[in-house]
């Protein structure tokens, strides 16, 4: 179950938090070309958290969840917590994307556990440097642990 | 030394003409038995003085001819009766009408049938001691007079003035109880009873009832030497509870009378006697009741208004909080839709420009450049409200370090446009938070270089002078400046004084300006004239929060 190196027999996707349609599309618009992994959609808190019991199946673990905190239904504090309190997911790197750049929610992301937190560029050139800098990194260079022991509680 | 000797005098020895002498001795004369204090004897005088009956008088005491509240006086001073001569000195005495007479007592002690006796002579001074003793009693009433004014406005408490005039005036007149009844429409409300012990059953007096009704409707004091046979005492409470005589007098306060004075005693007595002593009691009572009412109403005004205030206050900063909190979600709302405007409209000029026409690109190009300044209006605007809920984090901060990096940032346009920057530092330290001071200098310094665009020569002077609030910096330019009747509209938001195609910016910078110092517990001010220049005067504290309370207890704390 757990982790399985990473390899190329199953490309690993990017999984895109996203509820506001122009948002969603523009993201994937701006990835598009600069990555070679899919992008896996959800489109509110439920359905984000829908994955961990996908991932739990045997659905390949995404390279990086890029969520959103705005979200109908669960949030996207609820689901950062979830995901990285989870005894098999919690090293699932979480980059937040968000419009908000408040202090307070800057601290409450990284206090539950997120990996970075990107204000969301309002000029699209700058949203694609973004996109490609999150795939050199998250999808590149950064190698996830092989074994996972979450916090306890 | 006395020569102390007991004389046989038992009726077998007794000579008739010693019995002559004692029986018409013009002063009244008895033989006491100084261990049961019986009358053994007593002679005609003493019979017509005191007007018992000769048998009668035999069944008395000598207690039973002393008011009361000499009793303790009387039995110290047999018990330390010594062999031989005593000259007691003035005492009163009760005849059997009640009158108090003044007597002045010589006695010897004698063997009466072989019991110890004491052989009285009681010389009636009443008159002469009256006379005297008028004059000492109505010293020792001004006195108790000027004690009881001191003492009852000493406090502006009301229960306090209550319960001290009830005890003093107890103690002055020397009565067994003082009553206090404030008048509450058409009833006497009883405050507080200075007694030995709670009279709790004394109710509640209708105006016009028993006595003290009596005297609260008239207005006069009214006085009862016995109010067992009195007919305007009704009230059996007061006859139950042992009083025999009462005083009540009204507690006047201009016209009206607001409540009354009820001494006590539970012997016969005339309190009507010391009636101008009483009366003037009274009204220093209700005078210091008067005030104290009145400072209680002031009081609770006073309080009443500070809640009021209190409440004002917490309102305007729900308010306010929900104003920012508003600013502030509507702020990054508006960004996702300004996103996809701009997003859109890039990714129409890259992917579709060859469709467009001049005029179609061009009106892209507003769309784009609507949607940019849009973008800088609300990020103004967020860090305009953020300044609001940001805590501040005030430290000491040198200023030249900072100016100079802040006109390093500069450092480019200044080259290039040929900007002579003038900086002279005079203080070593201001009180601020670093972050919100810095937004403050950036603000000023921009503003001085958009204006001096289209001035030969530009110019702009940053000096600091020690100044009695702290430190004072100036920043001032050569540019188009400001005419002094806008001066108050610049420091608000989304205030311009020019066209955006002039002189660009959103008109959210002097507002931050002004947020950030008066945050600060500073104040900002310009001084300008078209085409003259303007100068922006910063006045920052150089001592932080806790030292300026100390220098001035009354400044209010400040919201964080």
């Amino acid at each position: 179950m757990a982790f399985s190196a990473a390899s190329n027999a199953v490309m690993r996707p990017i999984l895109l938090v996203e509820d506001n349609p122009m948002d969603l599309d523009l993201t994937c618009r701006a990835f598009a070309g600069r990555t070679r992994n899919p992008i896996e959609i959800a489109r509110d808190g439920e359905e984000a958290l829908s994955w961990l019991k996908r991932w739990e199946e045997g659905a390949p673990q995404p390279l990086v969840v890029l969520l959103d905190l705005k979200l109908p239904r669960v949030g996207g504090l609820e689901v950062l917590q979830q995901i990285k309190s989870h005894r098999l997911f919690g090293a699932i790197p979480v980059v937040v994307l968000s419009s908000s750049s408040e202090d307070g929610d800057v601290h409450a992301a990284y206090r539950l556990g997120a990996n970075s937190y990107i204000v969301k560029p309002v000029d699209f050139e700058v949203f694609t440097s973004v996109a490609e800098e999150i795939d050199r990194y998250w999808c590149g260079v950064n190698e996830p642990p092989r074994e996972w022991y979450p916090e306890p509680g | 030394m006395y020569f102390r000797a007991t004389f046989p005098m038992g009726e077998k020895y007794m000579k008739e003409s010693y019995r002559y002498l004692f029986e018409s001795n013009p002063h009244p004369m008895w033989i006491y038995d100084t261990e049961t204090l019986g009358f053994l004897a007593v002679n005609d005088a003493a019979v017509a003085k005191y007007g018992y009956a000769r048998e009668e008088f035999l069944t008395k005491t000598i207690r039973d001819i002393r008011p009361p509240e000499d009793l303790p006086r009387l039995l110290r001073n047999i018990a330390d009766l010594k062999p031989g001569l005593d000259q007691a000195g003035i005492w009163r005495h009760i005849t059997r009408d009640g009158r108090v007479l003044s007597v002045e007592i010589i006695s010897h002690t004698v063997e009466y049938d072989g019991r110890p006796a004491e052989l009285v002579l009681a010389r009636d001074v009443t008159e002469e001691w009256q006379a005297g003793e008028g004059v000492a009693q109505k010293g020792r009433e001004l006195a108790a007079l000027n004690a009881l004014g001191r003492k009852i406005n000493a406090s502006l408490s009301l229960p306090l003035v209550t319960e001290t005039a009830i005890r003093m005036v107890a103690e002055l007149a020397a009565s067994d109880f003082a009553l206090l009844f404030f008048r509450e429409g058409e009833v006497l409300v009883l405050q507080n009873v200075a007694t030995p012990e709670s009279h709790s059953h004394i109710p509640v007096h209708r105006v016009g009832e028993c006595l003290c009704g009596l005297a609260a409707r008239s207005g006069e004091a009214l006085y009862s030497s016995d109010i067992h046979h009195d007919r305007r005492c009704t009230w059996e409470e007061c006859k139950k509870a042992g009083f025999r005589s009462f005083a009540a007098i009204p507690l006047r306060s201009g016209d009206e009378t607001v409540g009354v004075l009820g001494l006590a005693s539970l012997t016969k007595r005339d309190f009507s006697i010391q009636d101008s002593f009483l009366e003037t009691v009274a009204d220093q009572v209700s005078a210091a009741l008067r005030n104290a009412r009145l400072y209680e109403q002031v009081r609770k005004q006073a309080a009443e208004l500070e809640r009021r205030v209190e409440e004002r206050t917490e309102e305007l900063a729900a308010k306010n909080r929900e104003l920012e909190t508003f600013a502030y979600t509507v702020s990054h709302d508006l960004k996702a839709p300004l996103r996809g405007i701009k997003g859109y409209s890039h990714l129409l000029l890259q992917d579709h420009a060859p469709q467009l026409n001049e005029e179609g690109r061009r009106f892209l190009g507003n769309i784009r450049d609507a949607a940019g300044q849009m973008n800088r209006l609300i990020d103004d605007l967020l860090a305009y409200s953020r300044l609001e809920r940001r805590p501040l984090a005030r430290t000491r901060i040198n200023l030249r370090p900072l100016v100079e990096a802040l006109v390093a940032e500069r450092g480019e346009e200044i080259r290039s446009r040929g900007v002579e920057v003038v900086m002279t530092f005079a203080c070593p330290s201001v009180s601020a938070d670093r972050d919100g001071l810095a937004m403050v200098l950036r603000n000023l310094l921009d503003n001085a270089l958009k204006f001096t665009r289209d001035v030969p020569s530009p110019r702009i002077v940053i000096e600091e002078e020690e100044s009695p609030e702290g430190c004072r910096l100036r920043v001032s330019d050569n540019g188009i400046g400001f005419e002094m009747k806008y001066h108050d509209r610049i420091f608000g938001i989304f205030q311009r004084l020019h066209r955006t195609e002039d002189y660009p910016g959103t008109g959210v910078g002097l507002a931050i300006v002004r947020k950030a110092v008066e945050r600060m517990g500073g104040v900002v001010r310009g001084e300008s004239a078209p085409g003259r220049g303007a100068s922006f005067v910063l006045e920052l504290p150089t001592k932080d929060e806790q030292e300026r309370r100390t220098q001035w207890p009354f400044l209010p704390p400040r919201t964080q």
